[in-house]
C-alpha cells in the first residue's frame, strides 16, 4: 500500500494548523468561522496560522491537491466542455468554487453567465485569477456561505448547478447539504414539480423517483459508495502491530486508535479478495437532508481463498447528463485520485474460500452540523470451512 | 552608532522605503524589532515610531475614529485599501474631512488592494484589535455586542478557575500523601494562548509521532546518546522536555538509570504516555508525568542534572519551541554541572537547480488546464517549503549561516543576521536555496553524538527547508554568489518565521508560517 504523499504531510505540518480534536474552548473565544468579519475581508496573504486554523479553506494548498488530482478535474472539465450544448447560453451556479477552475470551464463552454460562490478566503485568488484570464463579465464571484448569499439582479434560478461536493468516504467535509440546499432555492424547476418534491419529503418515500426530476442539471448528480474485502496482512502489521514495539517499549494501547479510526489511504488492487458490494447510491436530483446517510445490510462473497484484514469503501460519481458516460469511479485500480480509499480495520482476520460469502451491517451516520463528525459501524458474521468470526465494530472521523 | 539617540528628522534623511536596510544596520541594537516598526507619515513626511504614535499625532487634525465610524470602515480590509489610497493619491486631510459618506468611497476600488510601501505597518495596524491603544475609544463592529459579552464570559471563566485552584489546595490536606501523577496547570487565556492550543493540538494525533518515532536517524542518535553515555545519566534527575510517547523518558530511566525523571508534554499525548510507561513496567515513583507548558507547571524538584528535548523544527527554529529550552535552562538547569542534550547546532545553506521541482511548485501555476493562475505562483514564491532535495540537485558549496550553543544562547538568537558566500561547482542555473540543519551532543559525554538534515545525509522527517527564486538565475562554475540571510521571528505568528535573503542584487523574502 502506498504511503499519504509526503506534500499532505508537509501541509499538516507547516500550512493548516487544524487540529484533529475540535475544542470547544476554542470556539467559544473566537467569532463564528464562518462568515465572521475579521476573516471575510481578509486577504489570504495576511492570515495568519490562527486564521487558517479557522478557515482551512484559504490556503491554496489546499486546492491544489484537489487541482493536481488529473482524474477528478479532466472528468469535470470534459464533462462541461465536450458538453457545450448543455451549457450554452445558459446561467451556471458553481458551488464551494475554490479557486474559480471549474467556473473558468463553464465559462469557456458558452455559459451565458456563471455564478461562483465560496464561502473562504480562497475566493480572492479566484477573483485575481478570473480577471487575469478575461473572463470577468462572465463570472462573477459572490464570497458566502450559499445558504446566506443572493443571486445577481435579475437571476431568479439557475440551469445548472456544478459542485465537486465529495469528501473522503464520500461524505467527510462534504458540502452536499449546500448542494441539496442550492438545487431546492435556485435550480429551475417547474412549479408543480417543486411542489411534488415537497410532498416527497413530508409524507410517502416514493419509490418512482424518475417522476420529480427538475429540469435544471446537476453536475455530477449520482453517486454510489462501494464496499470490498482486501488482505492486508504487511500494511496491518505496519500500521496496527508497530505499536507493540517501538525501540523495544510496548505501547500497544495506541493501537485501539488505529484501529477505531477509518484510513484515508492508497490500496492496491490486488488485495481485493472479494467482490464489490454497492451500499447505497444517492441520486443529487431527488434526494433530501435525510437521506445523507447509510444503514444497510452487506453480503460479500470471496473471488479466490485468501484472508481478509480490512474493508475498503469508495465510491463512483456519474455526470448522467452527458450524453456520453462520464464517471470519476475511485475504486483501487480505477487510478490515483486525492480521495484515495478508506480502510477499516478488525481485530483478528478472516480466512475465506473462494465462493464463500460474508454477511453483516454497514452504517454511516454524518453529523449534519459538522461534517467532520461521522460514525460507522460494521458488525459481521462469518462461518466458513477454515474459520469463524464474529465481530462488532466502531468507527469514527471526527475532522 | 546606536539609532536609538537619532532625533526624528536626522531619521528623516536615513530613512528609505526600504525599512530593511535599517534593519541591517541596527544589528548590534538590541531594539532591531523597533526599526521595523517605523511608519512613514499617511500625511506628511515625518516617520513615526510605530502606527499609534503616528494616529496620535495626526490625533487633533485628523479623528481615525471618527473617520473610520463615518465612513462604516468596520473591516481590516476596507481599511487596508484606504491606506494604499491615502499612501498612492497622497489626499490631504482637508480633503479627505470634507468627503461626504457614501456607499462606494474612492478607496473602494480593488486596485488598492496594491501596497504601495513594502510592508508598510500601517497596513498591520488592527482597527479591530489595536484601536483601544489610541484611547478610550473602542470600535464598535457588527460584532461589538458579542465582543462584550465574550469579554465577560471571559472574565467569569477566570473566576471559575481560580475558585477551582482554590477548592483544590483545600481539598488536597484530606487526600493521601501521594503526590499526583498529573498536574495541570490552569491559566487565563489570551490571544497567543488559543493559537498555541492550536499548535499543540497537532501533537494529539498519534501519526505525527510515528512519523516522529519512525525517523531513525532521528530517535536513534537520542537513544545512542543515552546508552553510550550511561555514567552521565547515572541517578541524575532528568528533565524530559516535550515528551510526546514518552520514549526517551524511558530510555532515560532503563537504559540511563537515572534517578528520576521528569516528563512535561503540553499535548494530550502525554496521557498515552503515561498508560505507556505503565505497559513497560516503569518505576512510577521515578518517572512523572506532567502535563501542561514548562513555562507554566511546577516540577517537584528546584534543580535538575540534565535537560534532554527534541524540540528542532524545520529549518531547526520553526516552532520556537527553543525558547522553552532556554526557559526550562534558566529555570530548572544545576548552573554549575547541568547538561542539556543535544547542546550544539548549526544552520547551513546552499543553491540548488531541480527543473522537476521548480516546474512542480512554481511554473506549474501558469497554465492549469489552460487557464493562467500566476497570481498564486506569488504565494508559492512568499513561502519557505519543506521537501527532500536531491544531493545531486545541489550546485554550490555549503555555507554555515548560523550556530547555536544551547548553554548560551538567547531568544535572541532566533532573529539573526549572516553573510554566506556560496562557491558555484557546476555551471548551469539555480532555483533556489535550500537549508539544513546538524544537530550534535557534545558537551561533557563521553561519547559524543552527531547527526545531520543535509541532502547528502540519510533523509530525516525534516527533510530540507527550500525557497525558490521567482526564475532561475545563470551562475558559472568558481563563481561566488555572495549575500546575506536574515531570520526574523513573525511579527503576528508567535511560532512563526520570516526568512530574507539579499542576492543578485535583489531582495527577497520568505515566510515559515
Amino acid at each position: 500500500m502506498n504511503r499519504p504523499s509526503d506534500h499532505v504531510v508537509q501541509v499538516k505540518k507547516i500550512a493548516s494548523f487544524e487540529p484533529r480534536e475540535q475544542s470547544m474552548n476554542i470556539q467559544n473565544n473566537h467569532p463564528v468561522t464562518n462568515g465572521s468579519n475579521e476573516l471575510d475581508y481578509m486577504s489570504p496573504e495576511n492570515m495568519t496560522s490562527k486564521e487558517y486554523y479557522l478557515d482551512s479553506n484559504a490556503h491554496f494548498a489546499v486546492h491544489e491537491e484537489s487541482l493536481k488530482d488529473e482524474i477528478r478535474t479532466k472528468t469535470f472539465r470534459n464533462a462541461i466542455i465536450n458538453n457545450r450544448h448543455l451549457f450554452k447560453d445558459k446561467v451556471v451556479l458553481d458551488i464551494g468554487c475554490g479557486v474559480g477552475i471549474f467556473s473558468l470551464f463553464a465559462a469557456k463552454a458558452g455559459a451565458k453567465m456563471v455564478i461562483a460562490v465560496e464561502k473562504s478566503n480562497v475566493i480572492e485568488y479566484a477573483k485575481r485569477i478570473i480577471r487575469a484570464n478575461r473572463y470577468d463579465k462572465v463570472i462573477h464571484i459572490i464570497k458566502g456561505r450559499i445558504e446566506d448569499i443572493q443571486l445577481p439582479e435579475g437571476i431568479d434560478k439557475v440551469d445548472i448547478i456544478i459542485a465537486e461536493w465529495m469528501g473522503y468516504c464520500l461524505f467527510y467535509d462534504s458540502i452536499i447539504q449546500s448542494v441539496i440546499y442550492a438545487r431546492d432555492k435556485f435550480l429551475n424547476l417547474h412549479h408543480h414539480e417543486k411542489l411534488l418534491i415537497e410532498i416527497h419529503v413530508y409524507f410517502v418515500r416514493l419509490q418512482q423517483e424518475h417522476m420529480f426530476k427538475p429540469d435544471g442539471l446537476i453536475f455530477p448528480d449520482r453517486a454510489t459508495m462501494y464496499m470490498v474485502g482486501i488482505e492486508d496482512r504487511d500494511y496491518k502489521e505496519d500500521k496496527v502491530e508497530w505499536w507493540s514495539t517501538v525501540y523495544g517499549y510496548n505501547m500497544s494501547c495506541l493501537k485501539n486508535y488505529v484501529m477505531r479510526e477509518p484510513l484515508v489511504d492508497n490500496v492496491d488492487k490486488r488485495q481485493i479478495c472479494t467482490d464489490h458490494f454497492p451500499l447505497k447510491t444517492f441520486d443529487l436530483k431527488t434526494m433530501t437532508v435525510n437521506d445523507i446517510n447509510i444503514v444497510t445490510k452487506f453480503r460479500l462473497r470471496a473471488l479466490r481463498n485468501d484472508y481478509i484484514h480490512a474493508f475498503v469503501t469508495y465510491f463512483l460519481v456519474e455526470f448522467t447528463a452527458c450524453p456520453q458516460r462520464t464517471v470519476i469511479n475511485t475504486a483501487p485500480g480505477a487510478g490515483y485520485t486525492h480521495w484515495k480509499h478508506t480502510v477499516f480495520y478488525f481485530p483478528d482476520y478472516i480466512t475465506i474460500q473462494q465462493d464463500e460469502q460474508l454477511e453483516g451491517d454497514f452504517s454511516c451516520k454524518v453529523n449534519l452540523e459538522n461534517t467532520k463528525k461521522l460514525d460507522f459501524a460494521i458488525d459481521f458474521q462469518f462461518n466458513g470451512k477454515l474459520s469463524n468470526l464474529q465481530s462488532q465494530n466502531r468507527y469514527f472521523m471526527k475532522g | 552608532m546606536s539609532s536609538i539617540n537619532k532625533t526624528e528628522h536626522q531619521r528623516n534623511e536615513s530613512v528609505s522605503s526600504d525599512d530593511e536596510e535599517n534593519f541591517l544596520d541596527d544589528e548590534q541594537d538590541e531594539e532591531q524589532i523597533n526599526v521595523l516598526e517605523q511608519v512613514q507619515g499617511l500625511f506628511s513626511s515625518d516617520v513615526f515610531p510605530n502606527v499609534v504614535d503616528m494616529f496620535r499625532a495626526y490625533h487633533s487634525q485628523f479623528d481615525l475614529i471618527d473617520f473610520l465610524k463615518k465612513h462604516q470602515i468596520h473591516s481590516q480590509y476596507d481599511y487596508i485599501r484606504l491606506i494604499n489610497y491615502i499612501r498612492s493619491e497622497k489626499p490631504s486631510i482637508e480633503t479627505l474631512k470634507q468627503l461626504k459618506s457614501s456607499p462606494s468611497p474612492p478607496w473602494t476600488d480593488e486596485k488598492y488592494f496594491e501596497t504601495v510601501i513594502d510592508d508598510d505597518p500601517a497596513l498591520q495596524f488592527d482597527i479591530e484589535e489595536d484601536l483601544n491603544q489610541l484611547g478610550d475609544l473602542s470600535i464598535t463592529t457588527t460584532n461589538g455586542h458579542d465582543h462584550d459579552e465574550l469579554k465577560q464570559a471571559n472574565e467569569r471563566i477566570r473566576q471559575l478557575e481560580d475558585m477551582v485552584e482554590t477548592l483544590k489546595s483545600m481539598t488536597s490536606r484530606f487526600l493521601d500523601d501521594q503526590p499526583s501523577k498529573v498536574t495541570t496547570s490552569v491559566k487565563t487565556k489570551n490571544q497567543d494562548d488559543v493559537q498555541d492550543e492550536g499548535y499543540f493540538a497537532t501533537y494529539n494525533h498519534y501519526d505525527i509521532h510515528k512519523e516522529m518515532l519512525q525517523d531513525t536517524v532521528r530517535t536513534e542518535s537520542y537513544l545512542e546518546c543515552i546508552k553510550s553515555n550511561v555514567d552521565v545519566f547515572r541517578n541524575k534527575v532528568v528533565l524530559d522536555v516535550g515528551c510526546g510517547t514518552g520514549i526517551l523518558s524511558m530510555a532515560c530511566l532503563k537504559y540511563g538509570q537515572a534517578k528520576m525523571v521528569i516528563a512535561v508534554d503540553m499535548s494530550d499525548m502525554i496521557y498515552d504516555a503515561m498508560a505507556i510507561a505503565k505497559e513497560n513496567n516503569m518505576d512510577e515513583s521515578k518517572l512523572v508525568f506532567i502535563h501542561g507548558r514548562i513555562e507554566d507547571v511546577t516540577l517537584p524538584v528546584e534543580k535538575v542534572d540534565i535537560i534532554i528535548s527534541e524540540w528542532m523544527g524545520y529549518f531547526l527554529l520553526f516552532e520556537c519551541m527553543l525558547e522553552s529550552i532556554i526557559f526550562a535552562r534558566n529555570q530548572y538547569l544545576d548552573k554549575e554541572n547541568g547538561l542539556v542534550l543535544p547542546d550544539d547546532f548549526s544552520i547551513n545553506m546552499s543553491a540548488f537547480h531541480s527543473d522537476r521541482l521548480y516546474h512542480e511548485h512554481v511554473d506549474y501555476w501558469s497554465n492549469v488546464y489552460g487557464f493562467e493562475m500566476n497570481t498564486i505562483t506569488k504565494n508559492i514564491l512568499a513561502d519557505g517549503h519543506v521537501m527532500i532535495v536531491p544531493a545531486e540537485d545541489i550546485v554550490t558549496s555549503d555555507c554555515c549561516i548560523k550556530n547555536l550553543d544551547v548553554y548560551t544562547c538567547s531568544n535572541d538568537d532566533i532573529s539573526f543576521t549572516h553573510p554566506f558566500t556560496l562557491q558555484v561547482l557546476k555551471s548551469g542555473s539555480i532555483s533556489g536555496f535550500v537549508c539544513h540543519f546538524d544537530v550534535n551532543f557534545s558537551k561533557n559525554l563521553i561519547e559524543k553524538v552527531h547527526f545531520s538534515t543535509s541532502p547528502r545525509s540519510p533523509s530525516t522527517h525534516w527533510k530540507q527547508t527550500i525557497f525558490f527564486l521567482p526564475r532561475l538565475y545563470s551562475v558559472q562554475e568558481g563563481e561566488d554568489i555572495q549575500g546575506k540571510l536574515i531570520c526574523q521571528r513573525h511579527p503576528h505568528e508567535k511560532r512563526g518565521l520570516i526568512i530574507h535573503i539579499h542576492v543578485f542584487d535583489s531582495k527577497f523574502k520568505f515566510y515559515l508560517e
